[in-house]
């Protein structure tokens, strides 16, 4: 391949260009990456499987651009973890035992449950239909990650609802 | 969000569509062919939900189970199988995926689609698993062979089998006894032999989709499977449990020292009184098993109905007729329903108690029920009765329990007190009957579902009025039953009302113009989930106790059979207590001290048992104490639990009875219904 040399200055140019925009990425963003202080997620009980429905983008809960998944709850590290718990059928007992959650999920409620994430680490997460009888679906983990890698999380995260069964 | 690891992944894509992108060098197809590329790496296909498309279609094949039997693919059609590849000397994911299986199998059984549903394991290895081998195996994972096949054959047959027709690789270098190669995938198959969908079989989640799958299919190939179920299938482990016979020998043991009288016993005698009730109920407690109020059943009332000194029966039916069975002496009955009028044929009746109201000597009945008016029966001491219901202004339509007949006023007529439960039940029509909320245990959270207990003054001339708002009495527990007691010794009925969800109430008769509401005063810490209550004398000290069952607080967590006696260790969450959370955790006696003054003792005198409900009592052993009956345990699936017989030891312990005296194991020596 033979460049003239007007090609190579505009390419060192540009070159140039994007090691600077990287530098004024990588110092800029870190500076307005900012952590999570507050995030609402809802946790819905279907068909013995626990859900969770994350804030998109946006940071805003119930908007457009929520993210969907099921069996690991995953929380930004030092936020302050608003559970928002439901059910479409049964009456869910929800447990995270090393952070002291405990809470049910009940049909046409919204019970509240509240967890300080900690550094990133992993936690059991485990549930049972009350009144009836353990499920392995319902058993799960709590994943705490940086705020990056939670953010990264989310967009590997369906867009769509993973509820086969709606009511 | 834009991150920076993100960002710094893109830069060398960036650099290089800088490049192309220069004069001379710029081709826009280029960049949105790139741009498309990236867009298309944020969401891959497995963030889709998958749809049950038709992958494939498995030939007709046959192969020899493991009774030896010839097994032809044409048996499988109209049915929905899942099929895996496994060997029994493998090492490495055979046995999670037969557990799996396993577990499969429990799931199918547990929702009555076991035998709509069948599953197919076929070897890899057929030159060591002969039929005898894969036997043992299927054995040895609880499979029930009439449904789960364990299949063997040629080995070219069942190779081309994996790889041509399920699409799964299988290797193996040069012969069977070495390593072999192979896919340890579950295979969805429809009623016509397609392949429908694929899973790893080793993970859980995997196995949730299959579960989800498997209904899917099932509801499009078969619609009204759900109704096709006549009985679920009872797993030997709950048949047959084998703590059972561990705990007989114990209490055996126990008793080599124990002094209270034990020298007779129970036998089950049903079948020869000629008793052929049987009990049925919605199919919301037998079929779908949902965690509702029909769960907890309904009553049996006792009286001598036509004065004949012998102890009548009526039988209280979810579905059907109620029946009434005369006692002929002997332990024989006969069934006079029809004569007697009392078979109340449709919708759900609950409860029944026998009273006198009119002071005629002869017995009356009330009859509760679901959504349909409750029913009063006046007695004419012949066994006969008739219906004065809405005359006597007692027909309350709506979710009602139990009915204590008691004189409040102390006017000589016995008044009644009628406990409601709550909204607890939908409008959608099950067969008779309404189906229950699936959340109907957090009735107690909806104010619009509450239904206030009432209280009927009997007017004499076969009339009663609700006296609710004259006597200030306004209680909307979820309750089931209370008691009348008097426990300030006044002389005037006070009220212990059990709450199901919720702290028990008690209302003290303010010498019967009213009642006023002490609950929290005389009783700090009552049981929140109370079923059962009974007043009697435990040590003869002239004081009347109180004995109160706590089923609710014993389904929070799965107990042990070895840990029965215990208290449960946890509360419910606070949220769905809607009280401070103060309270006995099971159930709960109350031994009373003095005038208003009660001691809970419940441990202490070994008062605890496992997912109570009513309570009995009466001296078993004629020693003069009082000795008690819990029925217990909880509808299939869960585990069985007995019933409880707790024989009093001179007013000083309880002592646990019921294999000692015959009550348990019960009829046939199993626990299968």
């Amino acid at each position: 391949m033979n460049f003239p040399l007007t090609r190579w200055f505009w390419g060192l140019l540009a070159t140039s260009s994007s090691i600077g925009i990287l530098l004024w990425l990588f110092f800029v963003q870190r500076a307005t990456s900012d952590p999570y202080g507050d995030i609402e997620i809802e946790v819905v009980g279907s068909e013995f499987v626990f859900y969770f429905r994350y804030p998109g983008v946006d940071r805003v809960l119930f908007s457009e651009d929520d993210r969907y998944g099921s069996g690991t709850l995953f929380v930004p590290e030092g936020a302050n973890v608003h559970l928002k718990l439901t059910s479409l059928d049964y009456i869910y007992m929800m447990e995270i035992p090393a952070r002291e959650v405990y809470e049910m999920a009940a049909p046409d409620l919204v019970f509240n449950a509240h967890v300080q994430a900690s550094i990133p680490q992993t936690y059991d997460l485990l549930g049972s239909q009350m009144c009836g009888y353990d499920h392995p679906g319902l058993l799960g983990k709590m994943v705490v990650q940086a705020t990056d890698d939670f953010d990264r999380t989310m967009t590997t995260l369906s867009k769509q609802s993973l509820i086969l069964k709606q009511p | 969000m834009i991150t920076i690891r993100r960002t710094l992944s893109f830069f060398p894509l960036w650099l290089l569509v800088l490049w192309l992108w220069l004069p001379t060098g710029c081709n826009r197809s280029s960049v949105e062919q790139s741009s498309s590329t990236d867009a298309a790496a944020t969401t891959t296909p497995a963030e889709e939900p998958s749809e049950l498309v038709v992958l494939g279609q498995v030939p007709e094949f046959s192969l020899v189970d493991q009774a030896g039997s010839d097994f032809n693919s044409s048996q499988m059609q109209g049915k929905i199988w899942v099929v895996t590849f496994v060997f029994t000397r493998c090492g490495a994911t055979c046995p999670a995926q037969t557990a799996a299986f396993t577990k499969l199998q429990e799931s199918l059984k547990r929702s009555g689609a076991w035998g709509h549903v069948e599953l197919v394991s076929i070897t890899v290895d057929p030159e060591f698993d002969t039929p005898e081998v894969l036997a043992k195996y299927g054995k040895a994972a609880s499979a029930d062979f009439e449904h789960w096949h364990f299949l063997t054959g040629d080995r070219a047959t069942i190779w081309d089998l994996s790889k041509d027709s399920f699409k799964l690789p299988v290797l193996s270098p040069r012969d069977g006894d070495e390593l072999i190669s192979y896919s340890p995938m579950f295979i969805l198959m429809d009623g016509d032999n397609q392949i429908r969908s694929y899973y790893m079989g080793v993970l859980p989640q995997a196995n949730e989709k299959l579960k989800n799958d498997i209904v899917t299919l099932l509801d499009q190939q078969t619609p009204d499977w759900k109704n096709l179920v006549r009985e679920l299938a009872v797993p030997e482990d709950v048949r047959d449990p084998a703590w059972l016979s561990e705990r007989a020998a114990a209490q055996k043991e126990s008793f080599a020292t124990a002094n209270v009288r034990h020298d007779f016993k129970f036998v089950d005698i049903q079948k020869e009184s000629g008793i052929l009730f049987t009990d049925k109920v919605v199919e919301d407690v037998k079929k779908t098993f949902k965690a509702a109020h029909y769960d907890h059943g309904s009553a049996v009332a006792v009286a001598d109905v036509d004065n004949d000194g012998l102890l009548d029966l009526y039988f209280v039916c979810q579905l059907g007729e109620n029946e009434l069975w005369r006692n002929l002496g002997d332990g024989k009955f006969e069934n006079i329903t029809a004569t007697a009028g009392v078979a109340v044929p449709d919708e759900v009746s609950v409860g029944a108690s026998f009273a006198d109201i009119n002071n005629d000597g002869n017995v009356d009945l009330y009859v509760t029920r679901v959504r349909a008016p409750n029913k009063l029966f006046v007695g004419d001491g012949q066994g006969k009765f008739e219906d004065i219901s809405k005359s006597a202004g007692v027909d309350y339509v709506g979710h009602s329990s139990g009915s204590i007949f008691f004189d409040y006023d102390r006017d000589g007529l016995l008044d009644l007190l009628l406990t409601n439960v709550g909204k607890y039940t939908t409008e959608d029509r099950g067969e008779g009957f309404y189906s229950a909320y699936a959340g109907a245990f957090t009735g107690h959270l909806h104010a619009d579902r509450a239904e206030a207990s009432i209280l009927y003054r009997n007017l004499g001339g076969l009339r009663f009025e609700n006296v609710n708002e004259a006597v200030g009495f306004n209680d909307v527990s979820w309750t089931g039953d209370a008691t009348p007691i008097d426990a300030n010794d006044d002389g005037w009925l006070d009220i212990y009302l059990l709450n199901m969800q919720g702290h028990d109430e008690y209302y003290e008769n303010q010498s019967g113009k009213g009642f006023l509401k002490k609950s929290r005063e005389v009783f700090p810490k009552t049981a929140w989930g109370t079923m059962g209550v009974k007043v009697f004398d435990y040590d003869r000290d002239g004081q009347l106790d109180l004995y109160i069952t706590d089923m609710h607080t014993d389904m929070v967590h799965d107990l042990e059979p070895h840990e029965e006696k215990l208290k449960m260790r946890r509360n419910l969450p606070l949220q769905v207590l809607a009280t401070d959370g103060n309270h006995q955790l099971g159930n709960t006696f109350f031994r009373k001290r003095d005038k208003d003054t009660f001691e809970e003792i419940t441990d202490r005198i070994n008062a605890e048992n496992y997912w109570p409900w009513g309570i009995s009592v009466g001296d078993l052993n004629a020693d003069g104490f009082e000795d008690v009956f819990i029925a217990a345990s909880m509808n299939y699936p869960y585990r069985y639990g007995i019933n409880s017989l707790l024989l009093n030891d001179a007013g000083k312990t309880f002592v646990d009875s019921e294999f000692i005296l015959g009550v348990e194991p019960r009829a046939k020596g199993t626990a299968q219904p």
